[in-house]
């Protein structure tokens, strides 16, 4: 026997299946499926080049075979890659080309995609789930001794020697890596139509009523016959038919086609990356995310746009959701640390961005403005992004307000503030937001405050609270809505003319040495 | 890398404006409800929302006046303390009508007057401080002594307020009224839709009534009052 056959692990040993290896390749299967229905399922031998593995099955149709000595004698003018395969269409032909893939590396380096680590989706006509059956069907028949228990789930799937043939000839091309079976957040989907045998389904409608109720399909046009038909119910309806009913319908093996299979689809997706940082907004005239007045923008740019904008453009982005640990108002600065934030870029193209390029992307951002800045911009993975969120009722926010008091003080009037802990506050929704909030008293907590004098008018309030504390309704008193209030605790007028932001006591995301 | 405060320096007292100054717009009503000096003033706030509070020219406040209750039973069957509103929208909130009344006010003088929205829209609430510090309403009546938060339909607020005088109407209306005294006080027919002379003259006799007249119900020859002015802002 010659010594490539040794290597092959069929349904039988390689003597038995001599015969059935030459039924396939006469019925008109592609070297690939030959092997798939004589049993072969090692990854390996469906690695060998094309010409290998025509070699592979030319020799095993060429083996005398006992009564019947003559080998394939047109052996010579089958070209395996130009004769459809009556089993998959092509799929395994010229689906795995070198000019197929060729065809893909252009088309990921046209629209700039770069990851460590690709992923591969095949979608194939469902005829071809009709055809695979017939293929069995006829094995079965004519080598019952052979085929007896054996059915499609026992053949090596097409997608499998799919992925095996082109994964790793991809990863060269593309320089990312592959591994079959490893689910990567960058998808190449491949969609495989055949207009041929289109219509090689359309029978079970008919044929089996049980699976296609006749009201339904009656009624609507041919055009939607395809609309029901679909790869669960016509495996539904294939095994609710007997053997032979099966192949009184369709002839198996099934007849030669004309065509190959195309892909008329290369469509990729690239899961959403997550880029997260703290900020800094020192702008009393900037707002946190765009602001529209019945259609109209208000202010030129916004803190997320500032933030954003850049690096979407690094990670060619279609799309960006900008969230943050709460905002501040359009004329309140974020000082110290910054505030967290969370940029969910969605389909991006590059996600593969080292840390030294982050750093860049940073320097950038915040060579462009004065009005922000950012820091430990990195790249979180989605469970770590989740953490944005959490925790936002019971963690703290420091501040220091401007205020101006209507009565004369002096700075020993202030002392008092520092006596305070953990003051309670009623909080109904501010008047300010009150229209796109609902109506509630909200208790909230001043955990402690000082006062800073400035002059018989002024002073700083530096306070920490509770998140959620709307620090200018408690300085103002918002018509005596929030109880207490720094005007009732100092019984006088008290307004707020300046706020800042001073620290936003989250520990995410994690500090990166600058 | 923090910033210095910005406007540190720039305290002067010249450029404080209040709260009310920085995000509200006020305009006014004169002889509301043709009763003579019971102004009120509606502050729009920037975000379409209005407060109903007394104007400084009502007599409540002008006047010097005690504040002994507030009652929000407006009529037997309601109250505006039942008001509920649920939701961003502010579902089930009670709609009220320029001339719904908010509160009945009782001094401790005995006088009674009666608060009126002036604007349409829903109720959102009514400052329910004033139950147990009624004073508030004289104390600080553009402040913690405001009669009710009202949220007008959307996109209707700014057709509200133009209906209403402007500061400097205003200011000329009380100008005119001082001038001309009680008689001619609502004589100015085109930016206020008011009350005629008669009314005027009528309001002051309800006036001298003192508290008898605050029963509940509106009395009849209010209503066909009611009918005229509506008349009449319908026509000019």
């Amino acid at each position: 026997m010659a010594e490539e056959l040794k290597q092959l692990k069929l349904f039988s040993d390689v003597t038995a299946m001599l015969a059935p290896a030459k039924s396939l390749y006469e019925a008109g299967c592609c070297p690939c499926c030959l092997l798939r229905f004589l049993g072969e399922k090692d990854s390996q031998i469906y690695q060998k080049s094309a010409e290998e593995l025509q070699a592979v099955a030319l020799t095993l149709c060429s083996q005398p075979q006992g009564d019947v000595a003559d080998g394939p004698t047109d052996s010579k003018c089958v070209n395996t890659d130009d004769i459809p395969c009556i089993a998959c269409l092509g799929i395994l032909q010229h689906g795995c080309s070198e000019e197929f893939l060729e065809k893909i590396q252009k088309k990921i380096n046209e629209e700039g995609y770069k990851s460590q680590l690709f992923s591969l989706s095949l979608m194939t006509p469902i005829q071809l789930i009709v055809r695979e059956h017939a293929v069995m069907l006829f094995l079965r028949q004519r080598f019952s001794d052979l085929y007896t228990g054996q059915s499609i789930e026992k053949v090596t799937s097409m997608k499998d020697v799919y992925k095996w043939r082109c994964g790793p000839r991809l990863k060269d091309k593309l320089n990312m890596e592959y591994h079959h079976q490893i689910e990567s957040p960058f998808l190449i989907q491949l969609m495989f139509e055949h207009k041929e045998t289109e219509t090689e389904c359309s029978f079970l409608i008919s044929a089996c009523p049980k699976v296609f109720p006749s009201n339904s399909s009656r009624k609507r046009k041919r055009d939607s016959e395809q609309g029901v038909l679909n790869r669960t119910s016509v495996a539904r309806a294939i095994s609710s038919l007997s053997e032979s009913k099966f192949m009184s319908l369709v002839r198996c093996p099934p007849e030669k086609v004309d065509t190959m299979c195309r892909c008329e689809e290369i469509t990729c997706y690239h899961e959403a990356v997550f880029v997260a940082g703290r900020y800094n907004k020192y702008s009393r005239t900037l707002s946190q995310t765009p602001w529209v007045v019945d259609g109209e923008r208000r202010g030129k740019t916004s803190v997320s746009e500032l933030i954003c904008t850049r690096i979407q453009a690094m990670f060619m982005a279609q799309e960006y959701r900008f969230s943050s640990a709460g905002r501040e108002d359009v004329d309140v600065r974020t000082l110290g640390r910054g505030r967290p934030f969370l940029v969910e870029l969605i389909q991006p193209h590059v996600s593969d961005v080292p840390i030294d390029k982050m750093k860049l992307l940073q320097q950038e951002i915040n060579s462009g403005t004065t009005d922000i800045a950012v820091r430990d911009l990195q790249v979180v993975s989605r469970e770590e992004s989740g953490k944005l969120k959490v925790g936002e009722t019971e963690k703290t926010k420091s501040y220091s307000a401007l205020v101006r008091v209507e009565k004369t003080i002096q700075p020993d009037d202030l002392k008092f503030l520092e006596e305070i802990k953990d003051l309670k506050l009623a909080q109904k929704t501010p008047i300010r937001v009150i229209h796109r909030r609902p109506l509630a008293s909200r208790d909230r907590v001043i955990h402690n405050m000082s006062g800073e004098y400035i002059d018989s008018h002024h002073f700083t309030l530096h306070l920490k609270t509770q998140a959620g504390t709307y620090i200018k309704e408690f300085v103002h008193g918002d018509f005596g809505r929030t109880q207490p209030s720094l005007s009732t605790l100092m019984h006088m007028d008290t307004d707020i003319l300046e706020l800042d932001v001073e620290s936003v006591d989250v520990d995410w995301p994690k500090t990166i040495d600058e | 890398m923090d910033a210095p405060r910005s406007n540190m320096a720039d305290l002067e007292e010249k450029a404080y404006r209040t709260v009310v100054d920085r995000y509200y717009t006020a305009g006014y009503r004169t002889d509301v409800q043709g009763r003579y000096r019971e102004d009120l003033c509606i502050l729009q706030h920037s975000n379409k929302v209005c407060i109903v509070t007394l104007a400084a020219s009502h007599p409540l406040v002008a006047d010097g006046k005690s504040v002994a209750r507030v009652d929000f039973q407006v009529t037997e069957k309601v109250n505006r303390l039942d008001n509920k509103v649920i939701g961003k929208g502010k579902r089930g909130g009670q709609w009220l009508q320029e001339s719904s009344p908010l509160c009945r006010v009782t001094c401790t003088d005995d006088t009674e007057f009666t608060l009126y929205s002036c604007i349409k829209g829903k109720l959102v609430e009514v400052n329910e401080n004033l139950i147990n510090s009624p004073q508030l309403l004289t104390e600080k009546p553009s402040s913690e002594g405001y009669v009710a938060i009202v949220l007008p339909k959307f996109g209707e607020s700014d057709k509200e307020m133009a209906r209403l005088l402007s500061p400097q109407q205003y200011r000329d209306a009380l100008a005119r009224r001082e001038r001309e005294g009680p008689a001619a006080a609502a004589g100015e027919r085109e930016d206020a839709p008011s009350c005629s002379k008669m009314e005027g003259e009528e309001d002051k006799d309800e006036k001298d009534q003192g508290g008898k007249k605050d029963s509940g119900d509106e009395p009849e020859q209010k209503r066909v009052k009611l009918e005229l002015t509506d008349k009449e802002q319908t026509s000019s």
